[in-house]
């Protein structure tokens, strides 16, 4: 975990990737500012970044800082141009924990439960959201709001991350906004269920 | 920030979301939305309580039959990985299909449901019709006899000036009108079907209303040239209607002209695809009422929904006819016109020289004869009745009635007709058919039991066998049992000495599924118990006046009733005592009570997963003694139609 640090080099966003941002995801200036969105144009300019580490070496690519439930860095992922074979879309570092990604606009809002809540997959999803002003929490997969992802864990052992313990949900509605392909994929489908009944367990709303 | 309509922060709820695919399948995330023009109020549409997406037996992914996004192309093309069919325990089916709707007007529109409403344009009545309904769902008073459920309403109209006149027809003319919204369609007239029924969807959420009125369909939806006979455009036209009709659980009534065949037009998937079908027709030659323009027959079919019936447009609004379709069969064409000028109330009764007035005044030429004729056919039918000595001082007058059932499938299904489900048993207050030939004779006046009641051939030989106790012998098994004045005299005076009676009253004539039971079931018995005593007073033979003086003493003393909503409207319908005072209804106590509290089950399941189900919580009279007291009653539903027996009284004083 390398939570504490921050970005330490100055970066721009290059044009295809604000399009990407702004166009194709509707995400505001200042909610793309806030995060820091960069474009990695060569390798180079990812070594040496604090947060990214060697496996995520790939150019050129989108980085995407990512920012915990109290506002502080914790790594970057990397979205390459052209992903490599057998890798997803999104690169995390080898070695760190899935977390909770906040986007900073709507921080405060997510720790205040006199406001609803929502719980999407992608840091462009929640970003977008953020832009309407909407208190948004990101986990990086279906599966990847607990420690232990996949559904082949059994449900009694699959908790929900830490950092959902810094969230109140008491009492307090909370929308899950996976994609479309919920409707069609099980493994989705069964992800859901289990994230909402362990959500419910922690007396959020979902109703 | 981007698009904050009114600066305000977007409403949010809880659930989860089925964002629909794109065309081709694509998965389309909520930024993938908000790019393609939605906003997120259109996007929150999509999110459904958990309870609606989950099966909360199984815990199970199981969204609930149709919440399906419109724009969705492929669902529910499911990505089998594994080899799961998704089938259903007879348990799960049961609670999945609820064997009624939750009515927002008994028998013609069910929250969730779609019910179509076909009529010959112009001339049926139906938009008149629909706006007289709406100003009774408005003030949640019956419509047609039957029960509504106070709702705001949206309206959907094609209509203009005849709209208007519609709504002065039923006094929704007045600017003081609240919770009636109406969308003419030149407001709307740029929308697509899809949008313009998803946004219906978030309006109606919006705004609390629970019945929509898209009248006529086939204007609001964009079917052009010949797209009204395909099957596959009705189906999408009835699609989206389907989905906000059961996510927001909205009872909605579109309206379909009728084709020269006198049904509704288009496609037969426009009957197929509703829930409740209606039939709205003026009265042809062989119904002998083409002369009054103002009565119409009214038919409805669906799943516990079958009736004809009369229903005429007065002043004060629509109100049935009494004479059912069947009965009218059996009944000459001059009889079928003298039974229209019949008054419903017995307090209106008119006599023959009236009678002959009013037709000469329609300018209908039957003679006096035939006159008399016509009343004592529509008296031997049961549809009329008269009273009056038949002098000139007295002279005899008449007014409509039920008719008197033939048999005991008329007497349960008086009103359904054409498509009812048998009746079932097994639900408290209930009533069946009684097989059983009755011996008694009944002492209160006006009751004619028949002696050979109609009984399937096969149950006969089995029935015969069982000899059932008299009345008179009733009271020696068992004591509560009240049949004679001199018991119920008894009776009163216990009454009169206790400081509070706990009531039950137990019912005949109607089941649930017939959608009938809140209008139609009367009562047969009523229980009274207080400090370990209890009576039940047969009211078939008993009269009327000398339990109403019974009950009088009731009134202002405290009343223990377990569901109070169901027994004080029949007390006072059948005995004129409105018991409404010092009600201490232990069905509300224990809802109260238990409010908030799940009962959750656990098991281990065939793939060895740990499986959480949460039971709905009953609050039936058996379940609720279970709960509070821990006491069990061994509740076997009885019917309450014909003889009593050890059964019947088993029943009542456990």
């Amino acid at each position: 975990m390398m939570s504490g640090l921050t970005p330490t080099i100055e970066k721009s966003l290059s044009e295809r990737h604000r399009h990407m941002l702004e166009v194709e995801s509707c995400i505001a200036p200042e909610v793309i500012a806030a995060r820091g969105y960069w474009t990695a144009e060569t390798v180079a300019d990812l070594k040496g970044v604090d947060g990214i580490s060697q496996n995520q070496y790939y150019a050129p690519a989108l980085v995407l800082p990512i920012y915990g439930v109290d506002g502080e860095y914790r790594y970057s992922r990397v979205r390459p141009d052209n992903p490599p074979p057998n890798q997803g879309k999104y690169i995390q570092p080898a070695g760190t924990p899935n977390v909770l990604d906040v986007p900073r606009a709507v921080q405060s809002k997510v720790l205040d439960s006199n406001y609803g809540l929502v719980v999407v997959e992608g840091e462009r999803k929640g970003d977008a959201l953020a832009s309407l002003d909407i208190p948004v929490v990101v986990v990086f997969g279906v599966w990847n709001w607990s420690c232990k992802a996949g559904k082949d864990t059994p449900y009694e052992t699959q908790l929900l991350l830490p950092d959902f313990e810094s969230i109140p949900m008491h009492g307090r509605s909370v929308a899950v906004v996976f994609d479309a392909d919920i409707h069609t994929n099980r493994s989705i489908q069964l992800a859901v269920a289990r994230f909402a009944h362990r959500l419910k367990e922690r007396g959020a709303q979902l109703w | 920030m981007v698009d904050k309509p009114n600066g305000r922060v977007p409403r949010l709820g809880g659930g989860i979301a089925l964002l629909p695919l794109g065309p081709q399948g694509e998965k389309n995330g909520v930024d993938d939305l908000l790019a393609q023009g939605y906003n997120w109020g259109d996007i929150t549409s999509f999110i459904y309580p958990m309870d609606d997406v989950i099966n909360m037996k199984t815990g199970e992914f199981s969204p609930k039959k149709g919440l399906i996004p419109s724009s969705s192309s492929s669902y529910p093309t499911h990505e089998h990985d594994d080899d799961d069919l998704p089938a259903l325990t007879v348990e799960e089916f049961l609670a999945e299909s609820p064997s009624s709707y939750d009515w927002v007007v008994e028998g013609l529109v069910g929250k969730g449901a779609i019910s179509k409403l076909a009529g010959q344009a112009k001339y049926s009545g139906k938009t008149t019709l629909l706006s007289h309904m709406a100003s009774n769902v408005l003030e949640g008073t019956p419509f047609l006899g039957r029960a509504t459920t106070q709702s705001k309403i949206l309206y959907l109209t094609e209509q203009g000036r005849n709209f208007k006149e519609a709504l002065a027809s039923a006094g929704l003319d007045d600017p003081s009108v609240q919770g009636f919204h109406i969308v003419p369609i030149d407001r709307v007239f740029d929308l697509g079907w899809e949008a313009l029924i998803h946004k219906v969807g978030r309006y109606c959420e919006q705004e609390g209303i629970r019945l929509l009125v898209v009248d006529t369909l086939i204007e609001f939806s964009d079917n052009e040239g010949d797209d009204e006979n395909s099957a596959g455009k009705a189906k999408a036209t009835l699609k989206p209607l389907k989905h906000i009709a059961t996510t927001r659980n909205l009872g909605v009534v579109i309206t379909q002209h009728h084709n020269v065949q006198g049904r509704g037009r288009g496609s037969t998937q426009y009957d197929g695809g509703v829930d409740i079908l209606l039939d709205l027709r003026s009265l042809d030659s062989k119904e002998s009422d083409n002369d009054n323009p103002n009565v119409r027959m009214l038919e409805g079919i669906g799943r516990g929904v079958g009736f004809k019936t009369y229903i005429k447009l007065t002043d004060e609004g629509y109100e049935t006819l009494a004479a059912p379709a069947g009965a009218l069969k059996d009944v000459s064409k001059n009889a079928r016109i003298i039974l229209r000028f019949l008054p419903i109330l017995e307090a209106e009764a008119i006599a023959i020289a009236e009678l002959l007035k009013t037709l000469e005044e329609r300018d209908i030429k039957i003679s006096r004869a035939t006159v008399d004729r016509a009343l004592k056919e529509l008296k031997s039918e049961g549809l009329a009745e008269s009273k009056g000595g038949g002098t000139s001082k007295d002279p005899q007058r008449f007014w409509r009635s039920e008719p008197i059932p033939k048999d005991k499938d008329d007497l349960a299904d008086s009103e359904t007709r054409s498509s009812s489900s048998s009746s079932q048993a097994g639900v408290e207050h209930d009533d069946d058919e009684a097989s059983t030939p009755e011996k008694v004779i009944p002492i209160r006046p006006g009751i004619e039991v028949s002696k050979e009641p109609s009984t399937p051939k096969k149950e006969k030989k089995e029935k015969k066998k069982v000899a059932l106790p008299t009345p008179e012998e009733m009271p020696e098994r068992f004591d509560c049992y009240v049949h004679t004045e001199e018991r119920l005299a008894a009776c009163h005076t216990w009454v009169t000495e206790q400081p509070y009676v706990s009531i039950d009253i137990e019912t005949k004539g109607k089941n649930k599924d017939e959608a009938t039971l809140y209008t139609k079931a009367v009562i047969r018995g009523v229980g009274l118990y207080a400090e370990g005593k209890g009576w039940f007073l047969d009211c078939d033979h008993l009269d009327d006046e000398k339990v109403s003086s019974l009950l009088r003493e009731l009134k202002n003393k405290p009343k223990y009733l377990h569901n109070s909503a169901f027994d004080i409207p029949r007390i006072y319908r059948r005995f004129g005592v409105l018991l409404n005072k010092g009600v201490r209804d232990t069905l509300i106590a224990s809802r109260a009570a238990r409010a908030g509290e799940w009962e959750e089950n656990q098991r281990v399941g065939k793939n060895g997963k740990l499986i959480t189900t949460r039971p709905k919580k009953s609050f039936d009279l058996e379940n609720c003694i279970a709960r509070e007291l821990e006491v069990e009653i061994p509740k076997i539903k009885q019917t309450w139609m014909g003889p009593l027996t050890d059964a019947h009284m088993e029943y009542v004083t456990d």
